[in-house]
């Protein structure tokens, strides 16, 4: 198996044909690292000055080894525990009827490593909030072999480290905190008790995380292709099937009858009672004013991008928003068999994601997708906006130059500055004399 | 293959050989492995297979592979890879070498391995930690001269074959008492003599071979480390080639670094792009060279013995650097001259050259660094070398603010191990089989010990021990003369002389003196003994001397709680459980990987790292002179337990303890400090970081722009106010001794007959000085410590005195008194210096302080030595007023009670009389002074006369004080004046002007030149005034240019008509004369000019401190205002009355007033402007004829010597630890007792002045004595008068109380 991987890795690499290397890679059975069997040994193990503390490297790595600094100086990551100190999550906590909001498994579960008490190593400590490995999983099998030569990805990842570079099994990582899954979310009491909104979108969540690992030669000797737009790309269609499934299990059963309210658009209800501004998308047509719209966001920039491969399975996607948010209205049966659907077209948009040769042609014409999308007026909701918005972002970070584009993004993300603010008219007018521009 | 071959392959093998280094090619010997090493072993022929290096990485499977064999007799251990971090796989024989296939199979390891059932039994004792087990060690391997290889003999045969076939032996199995696994005793260089092979068996992190077992991963902080201070000791060599003469580079040139086989050799720094750039800014040096043989440096000291000429003692001085049996060279010498020359060749020959270099070559003086073992003789001696010297801990002290939690392992050097093999009570093994990153300060002390000059005693608040307090504990009730072979024994572990005769010789003794704390009166004893010295605990006390309590209270000094009430003042970061290694990171301790000769330039955190400032908050980023380019980020350090180790929390700093898990502080925040509505706000912190220097209003408080601030961060360090105390080695005395053969251990090794101890004489606490630092250290003001100025001495093969006490001089022609800008370590809360610590009080009571704090001394610390030189009216004599052998008590005081009790009883049966005078006859001596080997006297109509005294001690000379040391021709030492009736040495201390000239002292060296008045003596005669003779010649080791003759004279208008008596001040004389005093300008010394003219009543003599000049006509005693910059004058109904003062000294804050038939007059002149008597002292009327007297410190205690007329010399104790429970103090109050006396040869009339101690500048800023380190140097006139003047010239004072109405808070 290890064997068969590697020749294959090494032909696609001889064929040059890189996007096609690697989806054999992703492996969506994993067990996210919080869940695995193996100790987490602790930041401090690998963090060392020899290992992946180094300050000033000596000799050529494979790696930075610098991973440690940029996790703990640069990386939210490392502050995330510390977040459950402060006031706003001391507030959180105490709204919630919890002791502290730095001891409760419902903080902790995305705010550290929170992995059992018996598979914590001698230097773990919670403390460090989401460390390596949150991420890696933990490293009690692997952390004495992992640098062997040669290097072998796929024995690491038998001996039970997380393979967080297939971009499947990474975004399911970081979705699970920063979308939220059926065991961990931030339902609605957590966002009533005061916490911030989420919002996610692979590629900015990467570069400004900020990313720590090269993709140079060896990486994708070892790894898989990894660009701004190919994740972006796929990062839009698993984000969506994160969302999707969400509107699928146990989260549907509310106490209330009602799906998690987590999982709707906040916008849709917290808004002035004076706002005028109520409009349907195109998408969600079958709505009346004062419907409560599900949060889909993610969905939308994934019809949108999709529109530049495949016009007719982007009228698919379209189709299937629609029904999903006709479903809300409906029964909670028929929202899990409509997410059902959603679920079926991520896959397959994964798939042509993968396949596809992403181009400056080509990613150009996806700009332009995604501006039309939202001059069709599928942006009103913030979350959409956010979402094409960064989504454009990612390609003018693969292809920078494009002055245009670079000014329209300043202005756009000054338009999204804050949810509470946001004019979605606005927003639609800058897409459409970008359009015009273009 | 043969064993051979596999030899050839192992010395061949590429890349094995450390890194930089170059082999230099050394004049004799060759490698040591050939040579018998320092014990006299001669090497075993041992061929060793090629040991591979440890790999980076590898399978466990693999590991176990080069473990299993190991693991049949070492069945546990503590962490098999040494690292606690599971990343690392290593099997035994990775690091060790050695084979791990063979395997013993005896089905009861037990039997074989332990060695003796009494080991046995002490093993058990051991193992369980407590206190009462740790009393059944009843040896250590140092101390019982035990046979180890007995040991050997109890191994089963077969054991013992398996375990030399699996082991890797060694080529000196004698010297490692092989197989026992301990550390040898006395180890000091003995890995340089050994194998690399063994060397790497026994520790395979020792520098040269860990580039073998550990450089796989950690090659880079290797290659740093070798080249780090810690190792090369650079910073040793070279201060004290400098200061003492022997090399004239600043920027030192000088290291330790050996081959992987043990061979001296050079090191080089890195490639650098811009060499100049990075050694100007950075004190970067590119390479350091080995130690020259001894026998081959040229001696600094110009003594008379290392002049050319002169016949040579030809059977005494065996030429050890020229062999010359037949002694041919020595018979062309010319007849006719004094047979005291070293030898035909002069200077570096006949085994006597610099001492300091056979001390460093000889002896343990700074040793180990870390290419050595501690030496695994006493508590605090006990470590292993390179890497593990540091991460590998051993048990050497039980204090656990010294070694954390290691206190309770004791402080034996015995081990914790899981390991059966190793034996559990014996010393000199580490306590587990296991690296660590918290290493306990007590490891540090190891090394960091030397006498007073390492700051890791001060920072846990200790110094060295003075031999008086205490000392009815410390000293045997019976006198002690030992044996040769006991003084060889203890000096080999000990090279201070002291403990062949104190009880802390014994090992066993020594080992629990801090048990003794409970008991003591005087001082409490730290747990650590290094060396084998004793370190005394420094408490706050005040300026007089008495304990006090936390809140300032005092503490009587019969309080049996005192030290329990008393404030030990170590660091507060001592106190709060910190650790060096919790502010000197990984960096500092390994280096950066540029060679450096400063440690202060290799450093790389900073106060305001982790404190802030006034006006910012800390950044957790090293930014000292070593930090790397954007610093090193400290929030990113984790401790052991794997927890960050500093956290910002909720707006609080917290770092958490890199040793004690769970101990944890709050930083403090200077910015929190001085903002009023914050908790921390303290007003004396805001005041002192904020006031203006708008001395007019002092206005403080955040509300001062930065720039109008008198304490800007990039003019003074912090410690220059946050320091609570500072240790001062005022002298160390070095003799050098025929007659000892003993081994050198650095280098290519050897024997010579001939052996130096070290003697520290005056080591004080309270001295308190300031100078600037280097522009390599931002040029800022910081405390200035004296840095053991030595005094030398030798004594050749028939036990004949050649030199004796005589101080070297530095290559910049300035006084080897050293000084040294350096941070104290004793930084606290609130023990820290204040306003009136650096500048004038409003009750101007400061005075001393003032003068101790600028360098220009307070005569109090001064060395008075061997002899008393008095001045009579008809002749000159030394009286012998100290023992020879260490400890030089003088005779009849306090120590010399204890140390010599014998001896001491026949003093007193002699009725206390002095046995040994040596006088010449001369004119009227109405003033002399010592300086060198040339007395330098006024004898009236005979003139101003040097008398050559460099034999004074010498047994085989028959006329020990000679006025012509060679033909007339070749010199003529006397300068004939009408009446000479005084005269005065810039300083006393011995200079050389000429040599501080040209661009290696002035720009390389960046040494400021020396004031021109430093080329003359100064003369008053009674009839021609002032006349001024250049002296220099007598020390520039020529001895055919030195003809005196008068340079300048000067007497306009007749103002000096009677002049009398004369001091100076810098490039000030005042002059008594029958005008009065008379104030003369030198700055240009051959034209002087007159300042003023101040009218006194019969002037007699005076004397200056600082802004006063004391003195004494026939009203008494008087002060005259000499402030500079101002007018001076005569301060009114300020007298005290004495019907016939005469000569007046003045030590501190008091002045000693010789008082004619009134004896001693004792005056406090803490206030100068308010003097008061406070006693006089005549010794039931024994003191009548009182003509001068002079004061100086010998050890912990202060000494008065009289010139009492017809009387002769009187030696009086001013203070000591039975009369003056307050010795402590800066300036405590005298309790004079007489102790000896001498009847002179003529009247007593005067005395020569011990050589200053800490005077490094005079009064004008003219430097006196050598500073440490590139670019630093005592405050300059204008600096000084800052301290205390405005522009203007105004004086301004300050109070220690802040005032709120001063306060302004910025808007």
């Amino acid at each position: 198996m290890q064997n068969s991987f590697i020749q294959k890795a090494l032909m696609a690499l001889m064929v040059g044909a890189l996007s096609l290397q690697l989806a054999t890679a992703s492996d969506s059975e994993q067990v996210l690292p919080q869940y695995d069997n193996n100790k987490h040994m602790g930041v401090a193990t690998c963090g060392n000055a020899i290992c992946h503390g180094v300050r000033n490297l000596s000799e050529p790595s494979n790696v930075r080894q610098n991973e440690y600094h940029t996790w703990l100086l640069n990386d939210r990551h490392s502050q995330s525990y510390k977040t459950l100190m402060n006031e706003q999550s001391k507030r959180i906590a105490k709204n919630l009827g919890l002791k502290s909001a730095a001891t409760a498994d419902i903080c902790l579960d995305c705010h550290a490593d929170n992995v059992r008490e018996e598979m914590r190593g001698d230097e773990f400590h919670i403390t460090d909030g989401v460390g390596c490995e949150a991420c890696h999983g933990g490293s009690e099998k692997w952390l004495a072999t992992h640098t062997l030569t040669p290097y072998s990805a796929t024995r690491n990842i038998s001996d039970g480290m997380y393979p967080s570079a297939p971009l499947a099994n990474r975004t399911e990582l970081c979705t699970s905190c920063h979308v939220g899954n059926s065991k961990k979310l931030a339902n609605h009491n957590i966002m009533g008790a005061g916490h911030p909104r989420l919002g996610f979108e692979l590629d900015t969540f990467t570069a400004r995380q900020p990313q720590h690992y090269d993709v140079d030669a060896d990486y994708l000797e070892r790894k898989n292709a990894d660009t701004p737009i190919r994740r972006m790309l796929i990062g839009a269609a698993l984000h969506a099937r994160a969302t999707a499934q969400n509107l699928t299990g146990s989260l549907l059963d509310h106490p209330q009858g009602f799906p998690e309210i987590a999982l709707f658009n906040c916008h849709s209800c917290h808004k002035p009672l004076d706002d005028q501004r109520w409009q349907n998308r195109p998408t969600t047509a079958g709505l009346k004013p004062g419907s409560i719209r599900l949060n889909d966001g993610s969905l939308i920039l994934l019809a949108a991008v999709s529109g530049a491969i495949d016009k007719a399975f982007q009228d698919k996607i379209v189709r299937a928003i629609k029904d999903l948010h006709v479903a809300s209205r409906s029964s909670i049966a028929e929202v899990k068999r409509a997410a059902d659907q959603v679920i079926q077209l991520t896959e397959q948009a994964e798939t042509k994601f993968k396949r596809l040769t992403i181009s400056k042609n080509s990613s150009q014409l996806m700009l332009i997708e995604l501006a039309k999308f939202g001059v069709r007026g599928e942006y009103r909701d913030y979350t959409a906006a956010e979402q094409a918005l960064m989504a454009m972002d990612a390609i003018h970070y693969q292809y920078p130059g494009n002055l245009t584009l670079e000014s329209m993004l300043n202005k756009g993300f000054q338009l999204t500055k804050s949810d509470e603010t946001f004019e979605p008219n606005d927003f639609r007018t800058m897409l459409s004399s970008f359009l015009k521009s273009e | 293959m043969t064993n051979s071959v596999i030899h050839e392959q192992s010395r061949k093998r590429p890349g094995s050989h450390s890194f930089a280094i170059i082999l230099v090619s050394m004049l004799c010997i060759g490698w040591s492995n050939l040579t018998s090493a320092a014990g006299g072993e001669v090497p075993v022929d041992v061929s060793y297979p090629f040991y591979p290096p440890a790999p980076k990485s590898q399978t466990q499977t693999e590991a176990d592979s080069k473990s299993i064999g190991c693991m049949s007799c070492h069945t546990s251990t503590d962490r098999h890879t040494m690292h606690s971090n599971p990343a690392v796989i290593l099997g035994c024989t990775d690091c060790h070498g050695g084979d791990a296939n063979v395997t013993w199979t005896a089905s009861d390891t037990q039997d074989h391995h332990v060695i003796s059932t009494e080991e046995k039994g002490k093993s058990d004792g051991y193992a369980n930690e407590s206190g009462k087990s740790e009393e059944k060690v009843s040896h250590q391997p140092g101390h019982n001269n035990k046979d180890h290889s007995k040991g050997n003999k109890e191994y089963d045969a077969a054991y013992r074959a398996a375990m030399d076939s699996a082991h890797v032996t060694p080529t000196l199995p004698k010297t490692w008492h092989y197989p026992s696994s301990a550390n040898p005793p006395h180890s000091y260089t003995i890995l340089n003599t050994e194998s690399p092979e063994y060397v790497r068996f026994v520790n395979p992190g020792d520098y040269r071979i860990a580039e073998e077992s550990c450089g796989a991963c950690h090659l880079p902080i290797i290659q740093a480390a070798k080249r780090s201070l810690m190792t090369t000791g650079a910073m040793l060599w070279g201060g004290a080639s400098y200061n003492n003469g022997i090399l004239p580079y600043k920027n030192y040139i000088l290291g330790e670094a050996y081959t992987r086989e043990g061979v001296g050799a050079a090191i080089e720094g890195p490639p650098m792009k811009n060499p100049e750039q990075l050694a100007k800014a950075h004190g970067v040096l590119p390479s350091l060279a080995p130690l020259p043989a001894w026998e081959t440096v040229r001696p600094g000291d110009v003594f008379r013995v290392f002049e050319r000429g002169g016949r040579n003692i030809s059977n005494l001085f065996p030429e050890t650097g020229l062999p010359n049996a037949l002694g041919q060279l020595q018979r062309l010498e010319e007849p006719g001259r004094p047979d005291i020359r070293q030898s035909n060749r002069g200077p570096g020959t006949g085994a006597r050259i610099s001492v300091p270099i056979i001390n460093l070559t000889k002896t343990r003086l700074n040793d180990p660094i870390s290419w050595f073992l501690g030496t695994n003789d006493n508590p605090g001696d006990y470590r292993s070398s390179g890497c593990s010297g540091c991460h590998v801990v051993y048990a050497n002290d039980r204090d656990p603010k010294h070694s954390g939690p290691y206190a309770k392992f004791g402080h034996h050097g015995v081990t914790q191990t899981k390991d059966p093999t190793i034996p559990k009570g014996e010393s000199g093994h580490p306590l587990k089989h296991e690296f660590t990153r918290a290493i306990p300060t007590s490891q540090c002390m190891i090394c960091h010990m030397h006498q007073p000059n390492m700051f890791v005693n001060t920072y846990l608040g200790y110094t060295m021990w003075d031999y008086e307090s205490d000392a009815p504990h410390m000293w045997p009730e019976e006198q002690q003369y030992p044996s040769d072979s006991k003084i060889r024994k203890i000096n080999e572990r000990n090279p201070e002389e002291a403990a062949i005769r104190g009880k802390w010789g014994d090992p066993d003794f020594l080992s629990k003196v801090s048990e003794l704390n409970p008991k003591l009166r005087d001082t409490q004893f730290a747990d650590y003994h290094g060396h084998g010295w004793n370190f005394r605990a420094v408490y706050k006390r005040d300026r007089d001397g008495n304990l006090l309590d936390a809140e300032g209270g005092q503490i009587r000094d019969d309080d049996p709680e005192k030290f329990e009430k008393g404030v030990h003042m170590a660091s507060i970061h001592a106190d709060k459980g910190m650790h060096c290694s919790d502010c000197h990171f990984s960096q500092d301790s390994h280096g950066n990987g540029h060679i450096y000769g400063e440690v202060a330039n290799a450093v790389e955190i900073d106060c305001v790292d982790c404190h802030g400032t006034a006006s910012k908050y800390p950044t957790l980023t090293t930014s000292g002179p070593a930090s790397p380019s954007g610093g090193n980020k400290l929030a990113t350090l984790r401790n052991p337990d794997g927890k960050l180790r500093f956290e910002w929390v909720d707006g609080k700093l917290i770092q958490r303890s890199l040793l004690t898990e769970g101990l944890e502080w709050e930083v403090s925040l200077v910015k929190d400090t001085i903002n009023p509505s914050h908790p921390q706000y303290n007003p004396k912190a805001s005041r002192a970081k904020t006031v203006s220097s708008n001395t007019e209003e002092q206005t403080w408080g955040t509300g001062v722009a930065y720039q109008d601030r008198a304490h800007q961060d990039e003019e003074m360090e912090c410690y220059s106010c946050h320091t609570s105390w500072t240790t001062s080695c005022a002298g160390c005395h070095l003799p050098i001794e025929a007659n000892w053969k003993t081994p050198k251990h650095h280098y290519e090794g050897g024997e010579s007959r001939n052996f130096a101890t070290y003697n520290p004489q005056v080591a004080r606490d309270q001295m308190f000085q300031l100078g600037r630092r280097g522009d390599i250290n931002g040029g800022r003001i910081a405390p200035v410590r004296s840095s053991s100025g030595l005094v030398l001495s030798s004594t050749n093969a028939n036990r004949e005195k050649i030199y004796i006490q005589q101080p070297p001089i530095a290559s910049s022609g300035f006084s080897s008194q050293a000084f040294a800008p350096h941070f104290p370590h004793t930084t606290r809360l609130t023990e820290t210096k204040t306003c009136t610590d650096c500048h004038l009080s409003e009750e101007n009571d400061n005075n001393a302080i003032m003068a101790q704090l600028l360098l220009q001394g307070t005569n109090f610390v001064n060395f008075v030595g061997y002899h008393a030189w008095v001045g009579g009216e008809k002749s000159i004599s030394a009286v012998q007023v100290t023992e020879w052998e260490e400890p030089q008590a003088v005779i009849g005081s306090y120590l010399q009670k204890y140390a010599y009790p014998d001896w001491f009883e026949e003093h007193q049966q002699r009725k206390q009389k002095l046995k040994t005078e040596h006088s010449h006859k001369s004119g009227r001596a109405s003033c002399l002074q010592l300086r060198g080997e040339y007395l330098f006297v006024a004898e009236g109509k005979k003139g101003f006369r040097a008398y050559d005294v460099a034999n004074i001690a010498n047994k085989g000379y028959s006329l020990r004080i000679v006025t012509a040391p060679f033909s007339q021709a070749g010199q003529k030492t006397k300068v004939k004046t009408d009446n000479a009736t005084c005269m005065v040495l810039p300083t006393n201390q011995n200079i050389a002007p000429e040599r501080n000239q040209g661009e290696l002292m002035r720009e390389v060296n960046q040494e400021q030149p020396f004031h021109p008045i430093y080329n003359y003596a100064f003369i008053t005669d009674s009839e021609s005034g002032l006349i001024l003779v250049d002296v220099n010649t007598l020390a520039d080791g020529e001895f055919r240019n030195n003809n005196l003759h008068a340079d300048a004279v000067w007497n306009e208008n007749g103002i000096l008509n009677g002049a009398r008596h004369i001091t100076m001040g810098g490039h000030f004389l005042y002059v008594v004369a029958d005008a009065g005093m008379v104030i003369i300008n030198v700055d240009d010394p051959l034209k002087p000019t007159l300042v003023k003219v101040i009218p006194l009543n019969d002037g007699r003599a005076s004397a200056l401190q600082f802004r006063y000049l004391f003195v004494t006509d026939a009203d008494g005693l008087k002060v005259i205002d000499v402030t500079q910059g101002q007018e001076p004058e005569l301060l009114e109904e300020n007298t005290i009355s004495l019907s016939n003062a005469q000569r007046i000294y003045v030590a501190r804050t008091f002045a000693y007033v010789a008082a004619g038939e009134e004896g001693l007059a004792i005056v406090d002149v803490k206030q100068p402007t308010k003097m008061k008597l406070v006693q006089k002292f005549t010794a039931n009327g024994q003191i009548n004829d009182a003509h001068d007297v002079v004061v100086g410190s010998t050890n912990a205690s202060l000494f008065a010597y009289v010139a009492d007329g017809a009387n002769g010399l009187k030696v009086i104790q001013l203070t000591s630890p039975d009369s003056q429970p307050k010795f402590y103090g800066f300036s405590p109050e005298p309790k004079p007792e007489l102790i000896a006396w001498k009847k002179t040869k003529s009247p007593a009339i005067a005395l020569s002045k011990g050589l200053d101690r800490d005077r490094g500048v005079d009064e004008t800023g003219g430097q006196i004595a050598v500073f440490g380190r590139l670019g630093s140097r005592p405050l300059n006139k204008a600096e000084m008068r800052k301290m205390y003047q405005n522009s203007k010239g105004k004086i301004w004072t300050v109070s220690d109380t802040p005032n709120n109405k001063e306060r302004v808070d910025a808007k």
